[in-house]
């Protein structure tokens, strides 16, 4: 469907120089779906309403009324089913070719992404299903908690390289590996 | 190993040697050494030379107030200056050298200095080197830096990593001594999220140098048994090695921790240093107090110590700093000392007590000199002796070394960070920090207490109430019983009369008592002019030792109470902080973020110069061949698309959604010009005004739907723009239905431009580009050739028949290979900023170069477009007042020079011809030019006074920075096809200029 054109993802020929899978890990989405849904004013709750068949963790709110829709790849009948419920109602954009989704894991992901990001991550202060908008190796993303031990990074297309690098040398000491979900 | 080294005793491990060197001679020390204990075990007393005077220095303390043991540590790149040797933790393979000195340490030059002592007092180099005026920077200042100063930087790039890192937890202890770890105990068995930070590898601060019991176990023991007791409790988390330097808004403390310090090669995984921010809810400083000397004749001489740094090194370290010690002090803390050495096996010499009788008892046989004086001490490199005087009998009393205590000073310094003053305690005869946030509270010696007892029972007590204020409850432990010999305070003697020679106050400035009397005669009394004139408190220490005895003495100077004087102001950090470990990793590429185009990887193919536009990493221009400078090659990029083709990545402007019933409302009082009967599937130029009238940002506008828009802004303001709209969005129309999210990151936008655009386009998109079918200002959502979705837009900043196709981001590089293969028939060239720049200026475009932020739109010539008969529009109050109207604003114009050889460069002036140059003559400035390669010649665009008036008239370009001063002939802006006939693309193009023809 999109001809001769191939898909490039802005880690490609970065991932390469973080090899292997060790138990502290980056899965980066090589094609993720990435939407976002901002309310109209008034409408806030008939969105939310349209936006129910979105599991807690791929469902990030980035303030009232606005939220993001984050998947591991394309899932057409539920982004045509969100059209159809809150299209009138909200802005839905395609973000997919604009985001860069990692997800990092291991036993070491919290001490590691300590050294990222701001939030507290303790589990008591940011549970499974929880996310924030917040500075990155000081540019800006979503954290969320998607497992016990697993967090998914909603990184801008642009700055994903930089922020990459800095979140593979915040795990160095951990050997920390980082490659394409197959 | 000689025989300071006793021969047992200390926490050192004895079966670990470790081999160190200091100024190339080798040495032996072991793990769990200081770099200071390890060169006081090898006899090695004199470790510096002072500031000023160049006087031998040697060990003083035994912590981070030390003022004279200041090493550089580590060799080429890692050489690290300043570091004080006594919390350098020993490490095989440690390289030190001593600093201010030359030719060596123990024969230095710069000691001639101290002849001239009389001459160099505080306030000398004010007073000397004020004239003449033009040797300030070129004489005096490198000749006063040579002779003074430290260690010296390395000039080599730092080799090794640095991290930041945040942390957070309901209760911070700051400080692992007695306080500290019963404050962790009690929080930390309560389930609080504790953290403990204490600038030692060796928690237990005070208890580590202790023979007191504590449980029933040797003070050590007990401090060993908490650490390992908080260390397995999972909800706290231990610090050794981190300083908490600075204590900031929000309960945010600054942390630095000493991760790779201790060892000669540092493993790459890991940073060196690594830089805390630490979220607490609630901080207890148990920082302990500093021992403050006595402040008497000859108080510097190698061998002379605090007496708690002696019974430091003899208790922790199991050295001495002397085979026959006297002990000097204004209270209890000597007699310990005494019984410490007496304990050790080593001679005491003598307690000289500065106090008319005291409880205290000295150990048997150890004579005690009450209403003592030492007024005066022999020796060079070590002590040899001191004179003591009572009234009028002087005694020599031979001794290789002296403990000296005037009392304790708490360590209030973070609590004193944030504006709360100091208080004097009459009581006590201390500052103490007053209470100034409930978050935070002092424990222990920190908060004026002087027995370990009453430190062990505070901290559970300070760490109690935190646990009430967070609403729980403590575990039932008891607070341990703590077995010690009772001392009594101090007398505070701020100056010990009758000194012989000089008596030091910050010894790490050498300042003496003399030059803070001087600066009292001369009416620098506040202590604040007091320690700018003489520098006392202003050295790296900054004046942990010095400070209160300054105050003290300033005090009794002036005749008034030490709660009078004051303090200086606290300030971060409290100890000096490694500026690599403040840049983290913000350095070399990662200085600032890098922002990467989608078509990054395409530029990079065709061999892209790049250049950093604010954060972005934009293509410059793509040399080819022989070309050797950049206008070389964008003159060919111009020419390209001029007569064939380009494709330039314009993927970095700001691209917005709009959407909703009120979008176009919305967007018809956001742009200066009317927005609202746009139709579907055109763009239109739009001008953001500021609430001033002032140009905010330009870009276009594409009205893809009815309630559907998609605008663009300039790349530097992307994020303002947003901001911006946010603002009147939330602020001033909350009643307008409509929303935007910016989609800057999900689209790649190429700009395909020049005559031959339209042939090529047309294989790459699945439209009709005809004038008929895909008209100027058009703006469409189309499919390529395949079906990828995209939008193309008909829009030129270049004045050529041009097209911005936006494809989805990740397929962005694809097209744009997929074009430059169709356009290679064509002669299709990829163009950068240069050549883009080039292009509009030819044609007379603006950027923020002209529209920098005191231009309306009718001084960029944009009036017109306003449209006035909307009912508002942001900045329309404004643009009609007169001082923005006025008929002498600078406007834009072109300018050539009369001589094509000239370049008219940015930043110039403008002068009338004849006219002095001066502010008043000013008639404007030149903000962007280039040499046309249409024309031949340079061109520029200019803000001038008046200027749509003065087409035609000749005028000076004058920039005295660049040395240029030439005529120019102000023009109009549009320098290449005015009638924007070239719009139209190649088959329209007129054979000759209209302008021509029609005159």
């Amino acid at each position: 469907m999109n001809g001769p054109f191939t898909h490039r993802h802005p880690l490609d020929g970065a991932i390469s120089a973080h090899p292997g899978r060790s138990e502290n890990h980056v899965t980066v989405l090589p094609e993720p779906m990435v939407l976002s849904v901002a309310a109209l004013p008034g409408e806030d709750d008939a969105v939310a309403a349209a936006l129910v068949g979105v599991s807690a963790t791929a469902l990030k709110p980035l303030g009232p009324g606005e939220w993001l829709v984050v998947l591991e790849k394309a899932d057409l009948s539920l982004q045509r089913e969100i059209v159809e419920k809150a299209g009138a109602l909200a802005l839905v954009t395609d973000q997919s070719s604009g985001r860069a989704v990692l997800r990092l894991s291991g036993p070491k992901a919290r001490a590691i992404l300590a050294k990222i990001v701001p939030l507290d991550l303790h589990p008591e202060a940011f549970a499974i299903g929880q996310s924030g908008n917040t500075l990155f190796a000081h540019v800006s993303a979503n954290v969320g908690r998607i497992g016990e031990d697993e967090f998914e990074i909603v990184l801008m297309r642009s700055f994903a390289l930089f922020a990459f690098q800095e979140l593979m040398e915040m795990g160095l000491e951990f050997r920390l590996t980082a490659g394409f979900a197959t | 190993m000689t025989a300071y080294r006793l021969s047992s005793g200390g926490l050192v491990d004895r079966s670990r040697p470790v081999s160190f060197s200091f100024d190339g001679k080798s040495h032996r020390g072991f793990a769990g050494d200081t770099l200071a204990s390890a060169l006081i075990a090898e006899d090695r007393l004199l470790v510096g030379r002072s500031f000023k005077y160049h006087r031998p220095r040697g060990v003083l303390t035994a912590g981070s107030s030390e003022p004279n043991a200041l090493l550089t540590i580590g060799t080429g790149a890692r050489a690290e200056p300043n570091t004080r040797a006594t919390v350098q933790e020993l490490y095989d393979g440690l390289v030190a050298k001593s600093q201010n000195r030359w030719p060596s340490l123990d024969f230095d030059i710069g000691a001639f200095n101290s002849l001239l002592s009389p001459f160099l007092g505080a306030g000398f180099y004010y007073k000397t080197f004020m004239w003449p005026k033009a040797f300030w920077e070129k004489v005096y200042e490198p000749f006063i830096r040579m002779a003074a100063g430290l260690g010296k930087l390395t000039m080599e790039s730092d080799p090794d990593r640095y991290e930041k890192a945040w942390a957070h937890c309901d209760l911070l202890v700051v400080g692992g001594g007695a306080a500290g770890l019963s404050a962790a105990l009690t929080a930390g068995r309560a389930g609080l999220r504790v953290i403990l930070a204490d600038e030692d590898f060796l928690l237990g601060g005070s208890l580590n140098a202790s023979r007191a019991a504590i449980g029933g176990v040797k003070a050590p023991d007990f401090a060993a048994n908490a650490v390992s007791e908080l260390s397995s409790l999972p909800n706290v988390t231990l610090m050794p090695r981190t300083t908490v330097f600075g204590w900031f808004d929000d309960m945010v403390f600054g942390a630095a921790e000493k991760v790779q310090k201790h060892v000669a090669e540092p493993s790459h995984d890991r940073p060196v240093e690594r830089l805390w921010r630490i979220v607490a809810k609630h901080a207890i400083l148990a920082t302990g107090a500093i021992e403050r000397p006595l402040v008497f004749g000859g108080n510097d001489k190698p061998g002379i110590l605090t007496a708690s740094a002696v019974s430091a090194y003899v208790n922790r370290f199991g050295v001495t700093p002397g085979s026959r010690v006297a002990v000097f002090t204004s209270g209890g803390t000597g007699y310990r000392t005494a019984h410490d050495l007496k304990a050790a096996g080593i001679e005491v010499a003598a307690i000289i007590d500065t106090r008319d009788a005291a409880a205290d008892r000295a150990p048997d046989g150890v004579k005690v000199h009450y209403r003592g004086a030492v007024v005066d001490t022999m020796g060079g490199k070590r002590l040899t002796g001191i004179i003591t005087e009572r009234s009028g009998f002087e005694e020599k009393i031979g001794c290789d070394a002296l403990a000296i205590s005037g009392g304790w000073s708490p360590v209030i310094h973070l609590a004193c960070q944030r504006g709360a003053k100091p208080v004097w305690s009459a009581e006590k005869q201390v500052f103490l920090a007053p209470e100034s946030d409930p978050r935070l509270a002092l424990a222990g010696a920190a908060a004026g207490l002087e027995t370990l007892g009453e430190a062990v029972a505070d901290g559970a007590a300070k760490a109690k109430a935190v646990l009430s204020a967070l609403g729980k409850t403590a575990a039932t432990a008891d607070v341990p019983e703590v077995e010690e010999q009772d001392f009594a305070g101090h007398q505070p003697v701020w100056y010990v009369g009758g000194a012989r020679s000089k008596a030091f106050v910050d010894y790490q400035n050498d300042v003496h008592v003399k030059d803070l009397a001087l600066a009292q005669r001369e009416n620098y009394t506040s202590i604040e002019l007091t320690k700018r004139y003489t520098t006392s408190g202003m050295a790296t220490d900054q004046g942990k030792i010095a400070n209160v005895n300054a105050t003290g003495i300033v005090a009794s100077m002036r005749g008034v109470d030490p709660a009078v004087v004051g303090t200086t102001t606290f300030r971060p950090f409290y100890t000096p902080v490694s500026l690599g470990v403040i840049a983290g990793t913000s350095r070399d590429e990662h200085g600032r973020p890098v922002r990467r185009s989608p078509l990054h990887g395409w530029a990079e193919k065709n061999g892209a110069v790049f250049v950093e536009a604010g954060l972005w990493y934009r293509s410059s221009y793509f040399p080819k061949g022989e070309e050797k400078t950049w206008r070389e090659a964008a003159h060919r990029e111009v020419m390209a698309v001029r007569k064939a083709a380009g494709l330039c990545d314009v993927s970095t402007l700001g691209k917005i959604e709009v959407y909703g019933p009120d979008a176009a409302e919305f967007l018809n009082r956001l742009y200066c010009n009317p927005m609202l009967k746009l139709p579907v599937g055109k763009a239109r130029y739009g001008l953001m005004l500021r609430e001033d009238a002032m140009v905010h940002d330009d870009g276009t506008v594409s009205r893809l739907a009815e309630n559907h828009f998609f605008i663009t802004t300039t790349t530097a303001m992307a994020g303002e723009v947003l901001s911006h709209m946010e603002f009147y969005h939330q602020a001033q129309w909350p009643d307008l239905k409509v929303r935007f999210v910016s989609v800057s990151d999900q689209w790649a936008q190429m700009a395909i431009a020049g005559p031959k655009a339209r042939a090529i386009l047309s294989k790459v998109v699945d439209a009709d580009l005809s004038d008929e079918g895909f008209p100027y200002l058009s703006a469409r959502e189309v499919r390529l050739k395949g079906g990828l979705v995209a939008r193309l837009f008909r829009i030129s900043f270049s004045g050529e028949l041009a097209y911005e196709l936006s494809v989805p981001a990740a397929y962005g590089e694809a097209v744009a290979d997929y074009i430059m293969e169709c356009g290679a028939e064509h002669g299709i060239t990829p163009y950068g900023l240069e050549a883009l720049n080039i292009l509009r200026i030819e044609k007379g475009f603006v950027t923020h170069a002209e529209l920098n932020g005191t231009v309306t739109a009718d001084d960029a010539g944009y009036g017109k477009m306003m449209g006035m008969q909307k009912p508002d529009f942001v900045g329309k109050q404004m643009a009609t007042r007169f001082g923005l109207t006025a008929a002498d604003r600078m406007q834009l114009v072109g300018l050539k020079p009369v001589d094509p050889k000239n370049e008219i460069r940015a930043g110039a002036h403008l002068l009338r011809e004849g006219a002095e140059p001066s502010m008043a003559n000013d008639q404007g400035l030149v903000t962007s030019n280039c040499i046309s390669p249409v024309l031949g010649h340079p061109i520029a665009l200019a803000l001038l006074k008046s200027g749509r008036e003065r087409i035609g008239e000749t005028i000076i370009v004058f920039d005295r920075i660049r040395g240029d001063e030439f005529p120019a002939i102000v023009c109009p802006t549009v320098f290449v096809d005015p009638e924007n006939e070239r719009l139209k693309g190649e088959a329209q193009v007129s054979p000759a200029p209209k302008e021509e023809a029609s005159r």
